[in-house]
């Protein structure tokens, strides 16, 4: 309440108004609500989606270098298909077979960039051969598939002589063959690219692979009929199916295309029996054939993937919604003995969900799976005001002699500066985030913002009149629960702080837990700490993916950096050829860097093969004349658009990409730094390199401005709380007693951050920043309500005591029952969404203990003035005796 | 003054919370050997003792048969394609565009010396401790008689010849081909007199008399499967016993032999179906030898046939030079670092420690 004391009565005025005025606040309400409840509802419809531009810093010098090559370099978005043989090595007609078909089925995914494939089966992968009469001329790797063990060997020749595909595209066992897809930025539909590739790139050709070549030659989108094309021999169709059947049905469901063959297959276990029926030269047949062990084993990586990943739990998010909902009423129910007390939180809750899904939908922002944890998280601050309310509509009713008009203005006209205070620094502190220049993260701010604001609606403008339109409590009920077992604990735990020992011990506790906080806070990372995506588990299928891609081949990550030539033909000195190698060979040595590739790296290959795979022609040649020679006989047979990734048609401007083992923040600066150190060490005459693109670069982009702006926004959050409590209490000493709780249990979070490895990116930012806030309502309501004691009975220790007891009480519900609600994202698939339960419920929980330990014990050590300037006119006596059961 | 301590402290809690760990410099690996070398020559010197040079102006040593390597200073960084010790202080090495590379104090550093020619030296021989001779691209052939001080640069110009003529009347294009100076590729000399170098179009190039003057001998190749002097491989390796006993590696697996001193020179059967390159050959008198070429391809030769060799592993890159520093002790180096060794005589190769 507040220290004004004329402010009592506006208050009560309000509260009466409210209910007086009713019917139009109401209609009101429910026409905005409507509003926002047809966008909640296109909102829902629209499903999850994730906008890949507005992750990114845009103002960032980075994003000038992305936005202007990722179109031809390669962008931040590629997927890795590792096709990896179990035994014998990939150079059989059987398996090259394969690679081409998966190339091509790659190619045919939505979004995919068609001329930015890389795989040995793919037409832009060339290598030189001699042609009649001794010339040289460059030739896609696989012109089809081959027909001939020789042709498959003649194949192996050419990967085992180009440089350039060896060790990149093939691993250096023979075992595995990569194949790198880009996706075009705007056309991003990470469900729909997770589909894709499982139906058409991994299962036809993994687990749904029984030995036959389906035909995939698509019309316009449409997959033809399943026609069988070749028969492998030695597997299991082998004189089961042949060329010209088309499979009609599966275990005797009709299939109409090869995806919907290869699905039916791929589950199936190893060793069944699954029966085919196929059309054969118009006669039916049914044929079985055994479901193979896999002989082979895929593994698709990079970003657009582990997005599929996690849209593909998202759905997940209902279900812990549910069970939250669930466990949340019925522990409103064991507190407050009645339906009424469970209800009142879901009205806020839900009126308030309306207002910001129909807000985020408004301005436009998507519905992000990351950032689920976020409602879920305003949802509890909506629950945590109405629990006080009803708390305190429960005391008033019972303090009015069971007068239900003067409980509810009461309770409303106590509450409301509290309630206010609380939420507006919620809503306010997280506008903090809108100092880091990605859009994502601005409108996420903003609208969460809105969201928080949307519990005023029903906390404080229709309070009243829910309360008036709800029957009033039983008398049992409420007096029940004075004498309840949770009530006993709460005073017993409040006199045990407040005791002489308590206060000691207090005090220790968390000068020790601050200090062991300060040093653990070294490990706090900006960027993702852990090597593995910490977006899932360890050992989700993605993860384990990512992992072989890059044992095998190095890396998957690319950080691509632009060598921009100052005029045509740049990329013909020797010189600007010799450094961008000596950059790859340097950075290379990074522990982190897995492998890189440039112009470099293909005129040497060419070169060697050009001189009859001599080796000691595999340099870079003395002078810009034979480099241009070289470039002539390779790129002239293909067009433009294929050998564009390279460098551009005018030899201006080519790339060297280097591939990260992980994305870890530390990882990511430490080898822009270095790449930066390296640049500038080696100038180049006629060319300059340029800092970043691939998803390293615009990471290392969004990391660099949520670390440039990490301490404003720390000081931003903690600043505006401050402004705020300073205008509640008109005490400059009430925020610090305030924020101090606050403070330690942000150093805590922090520290436990840092030792659990979550680091501070795009994802975890803004859940970060709106957990400063957290908890400050806790304290604004134990304040408060200190102050209305004291001022009833002038004794500070008294005060504090019944103010922890009594809005502490409704306090600690709260507080368990968000922890306990947040703490069911802990079992989603999504680990980052389970660490930022456990996160935001640590998060409540140490607030929670610091606002009814810490601050009670300083008030009543510090006795501060804006606490005892309130001391009434008339001190009545101690009311020490009115404090019931526990004494 | 409480609340001033409770800013202070809060000014200062607010300041912790804030700060974050700096970025910490894990250093660079420094490894002696990357999977990016590309090693192109390797001299055994002793049964522990070896040089190996390679691409980007490495050279490497070791005298604990390859469990420690040491880098040389070399003030080069381009490719250097062959290595030889004179004795155990001196040594030279030849590389791309005409690099030329001294050592006086066993190879730990390496000076830059002027030989006046920027072709690429692809391979070079120690003819007397003051006569080296290096050869390369465009038909160079570079000696020094004087340690070093002074060099002499030639290019190797083919006789006129009847052959040349009528080529030159079966097609201009061929004629043009065969008229540009082929690239010279390996060169070899039994002792001070007597040497051969082998290049591009199945080049033999044989001298009497120290490197002064050279008369091709490939012409006894052409016949049978081989119609014309055009048809014949490019030459990579040569390799001999003495002074009548030789053999030449080359495109298509090829393997030239002759034991008349070079009168006639004849294709060998290799023992294999093998198409592809080799690059390097070492023979012994015994009638033992090695070669060794493109996509990890290794033949050994035991009384004078040549048969596939295994090496106990999957090897798939190119090897480029194989050197024995007696009959067991021997080296294979190539492509994407590889370094063998092995101590038994080629049963067993083990890849040297990084």
């Amino acid at each position: 309440m507040s220290p004004d004391t004329t402010a009592e009565k506006p208050l009560y005025w309000l509260g009466r108004k409210l209910i007086e005025k009713r019917v139009p606040v109401m209609i009101g309400v429910t026409l905005v609500t409507a509003f926002f409840a047809y966008h909640t509802y296109q909102l829902v419809n629209a499903g999850f989606v994730t906008s890949f531009g507005d992750l990114l810093p845009q103002s960032h010098e980075f994003m000038k270098v992305h936005n202007k090559y990722a179109g031809t370099f390669g962008g931040a978005n590629n997927v890795m298909v590792m096709f990896e043989v179990n035994d014998g090595h990939l150079f059989n007609v059987n398996t090259l077979t394969r690679i081409y078909r998966m190339t091509e089925e790659l190619d045919k995914v939505y979004g995919v960039n068609h001329s930015q494939i890389d795989s040995i089966g793919h037409r832009t992968t060339r290598s030189l051969r001699v042609a009649a009469g001794g010339t040289m001329r460059s030739e896609p790797v696989m012109i089809g598939p081959p027909k001939t063990d020789e042709q498959a060997a003649e194949i192996r020749h050419i990967v085992h002589n180009t440089e350039s595909i060896y060790g990149i595209l093939v691993s250096l066992d023979d075992k595995a063959a990569l194949l790198k897809a880009n996706f075009i930025e705007g056309r991003l539909d990470y469900r729909r690219i997770f589909d894709e590739i499982n139906e058409r790139v991994v299962a036809p050709f993994g687990d749904g692979w029984v030995g036959a070549i389906l035909n995939n030659k698509d019309d316009a989108g449409v997959l033809p009929p399943a026609t069988v094309e070749v028969v492998f021999p030695g597997t299991p169709a082998e004189g089961k199916l042949e060329p010209g059947d088309t499979i009609t049905a599966v275990d005797g469901k009709k299939v109409e295309n090869r995806v919907q063959v290869a699905e039916a297959i791929a589950a199936k276990e190893p060793g069944q029996e699954v029966k085919l029926t196929v059309d054969r030269g118009g006669q039916t047949q049914d044929v079985s054939v055994t479901v193979p062990e896999p002989d082979v084993l895929i593994s698709v990586a990079g970003e657009p993937r582990l997005y599929g990943w996690v849209y593909h739990y998202a759905d997940e998010a209902k279900w812990i919604f549910l069970i939250t909902t669930v466990l949340t009423w019925i522990l409103l129910f064991l507190y407050f003995h009645d339906w009424r007390g469970a209800l009142r939180p879901t009205i806020t809750g839900v009126i308030s969900a309306i207002w910001g899904l129909g807000f985020i939908n408004l301005i436009g922002l998507p519905f992000d799976p990351l950032a689920l944890v976020i409602p879920f998280f305003i949802t509890a601050r909506a629950v945590s005001h109405s629990v006080q309310m009803h708390d305190r509509y429960y005391e008033e009713y019972e303090k009015a002699g069971w007068d239900k008009d003067k409980a509810i203005v009461a309770a409303f006209a106590e509450l409301f500066v509290p309630t206010l205070s609380g939420i507006l620094t919620d809503a306010i502190g997280i506008l903090a985030i809108l100092l880091v220049p990605i859009l994502m993260l601005q409108k996420l701010a903003i609208s969460a913002s809105f969201w928080i604001l949307a519990i005023t609606i029903s906390e404080l403008l229709l309070n009243p009149i829910v309360y008036y339109y709800l029957k009033a409590p039983d008398k049992e009920t409420v007096l029940t629960r004075e004498k309840g077992w949770f009530r006993n604990l709460i005073f017993r735990v409040t006199d045990a702080i407040l005791s002489k020992a308590g206060r000691v011990a207090t005090i220790s506790a968390w000068v020790l837990l601050t200090a062991l906080s300060i040093y653990f806070l070294k490990d706090l990372t900006i960027g993702d700490p852990t090597a593995a995506s910490p977006l899932l588990w360890l050992d989700s299928p993605y993860n384990v993916s990512h992992t072989s891609i890059q044992q095998k081949f190095g890396g998957v990550e690319p950080l691509i950096i632009v060598a921009e030539g100052s005029d045509k033909d740049a990329m013909k000195d020797p010189q600007v050829l010799r450094t961008m190698e000596k950059f790859q060979r340097f950075l290379e040595r990074d522990p982190d860097v897995g492998y890189s590739f440039s112009l470099a790296d293909i005129l040497r290959a060419v070169n060697m093969v050009f001189h009859e795979l001599e080796p000691k022609w595999g340099v870079i040649p003395n002078d810009w004349i034979d480099v241009g020679g070289l470039f002539f006989v390779f790129f002239s047979g293909s067009p433009p658009s294929e050998t564009a990734k390279y460098v551009t048609p005018d030899y201006a401007t080519a790339h060297v990409t280097f591939y990260a083992k992980n994305h870890k923040g530390d990882n990511i600066r430490r080898i822009i730094e270095r790449a930066k150190e390296f640049i500038a060490a080696n100038p180049m005459e006629k060319a300059q390199f340029r800092l970043a693109g691939g998803l390293i670069g615009v990471l290392a982009a969004g990391n660099e401005e949520i670390l440039k702006n990490d301490l404003l926004m720390n000081f931003l959050g903690f600043f505006t709380m401050y402004v705020i409590v300073l205008f509640t209490y008109r005490s400059w000493a009430a925020g610090i007693y305030l924020l101090l709780p606050l403070f330690l249990s942000n150093i805590a979070i922090n520290a436990y951050m840092g030792i659990q490895g979550i680091g501070i990116n795009i994802s975890t930012l803004p859940v970060v920043t709106v957990g400063v806030g957290f908890g400050i309502d806790y304290g604004l309501y134990i304040v408060s309500r200190i102050i209305e004691e004291f001022q009833k009975s002038g004794d500070l220790e008294f005060s504090v005591r019944e103010a922890v007891s009594t809005s502490g009480k409704a306090v600690t519900f709260t507080a368990v029952t968000m922890v306990l609600g947040t703490l069911v994202w802990w079992f989603s698939s999504i680990r980052f969404d389970a660490e930022m339960g456990l996160l935001l419920a640590l998060w409540m929980a140490v607030s929670f203990i610091a606002s009814m330990t810490l601050m009670p014990v300083l008030f009543v050590v510090f006795k501060p003035g804006f606490i005892l300037r309130e001391r009434p006119a008339i001190v009545p006596p101690t009311p020490a005796e009115s404090r019931g059961a526990v004494s | 003054m409480t609340r001033l301590r409770l800013a202070i402290l809060g000014a200062v809690l607010l300041g912790a919370a804030a700060c974050h760990r700096e970025v910490e410099m894990t250093p660079l690996v420094d490894r002696k050997i990357y999977l990016t070398d590309k090693f192109y020559d390797v001299q055994a010197l002793s049964p522990e003792k070896a040089v190996i040079v390679g691409y980007g102006g490495k050279i490497l040593t070791t005298s604990d048969g390859g469990r420690t390597w040491n880098a040389s200073q070399t003030e080069t960084d381009r490719a250097i394609y062959n290595v030889a010790m004179v004795d155990e202080t001196t040594g030279w090495a030849v590389g791309q565009g005409g690099t030329v590379l001294k050592t006086s104090d066993g190879g730990k550093t390496w000076k830059k010396v002027d030989a006046g020619t920027d072709a690429y030296l692809f391979a070079m021989t120690v003819v007397s401790p003051e006569h080296m001779i290096a050869v390369g691209d465009k038909s160079t052939i570079v000696q020094t008689r004087d340690g070093g001080a002074t060099w002499q640069v030639t290019k190797y110009e083919a006789p006129k010849s009847e052959d040349a003529s009528d080529e030159a009347l079966a097609g201009l294009d061929d004629a043009a081909l065969i008229a540009q100076e082929p690239s010279l590729y390996a060169v070899k000399f039994v002792d001070g007199k007597t040497g051969w170098i082998v290049g591009e179009f199945g080049k033999i190039l044989k001298t009497s008399d120290g490197g002064a003057t050279w008369t091709e001998q490939q012409q006894s190749l052409v016949g049978g499967e081989i119609v014309d002097a055009l048809d014949l491989p490019s030459f990579f390796g040569i390799d001999c016993i003495d002074a009548n006993e030789c053999a030449a590696v080359g495109l298509d697996g090829k393997i030239a032999a002759t034991k008349d001193g070079g009168a006639t020179w004849a294709f060998q059967d290799t023992g294999t179906d093998f198409t592809e390159p080799l690059f390097t050959v070492q023979l012994f008198p015994d009638g033992s030898g090695w070669a060794a070429g493109v996509a990890g391809e290794v033949l050994r030769r035991e009384r004078g046939e040549w048969q596939s060799a295994d090496l106990g592993m999957r090897v798939f890159s190119w090897l480029r030079q194989v050197s024995f520093a007696d009959a067991n002790h021997g080296w294979l180096v190539g492509g994407f670092g590889l370094i063998l060794r092995t101590k038994d005589g080629g049963k067993t190769w083990i890849p040297a420690a990084a």
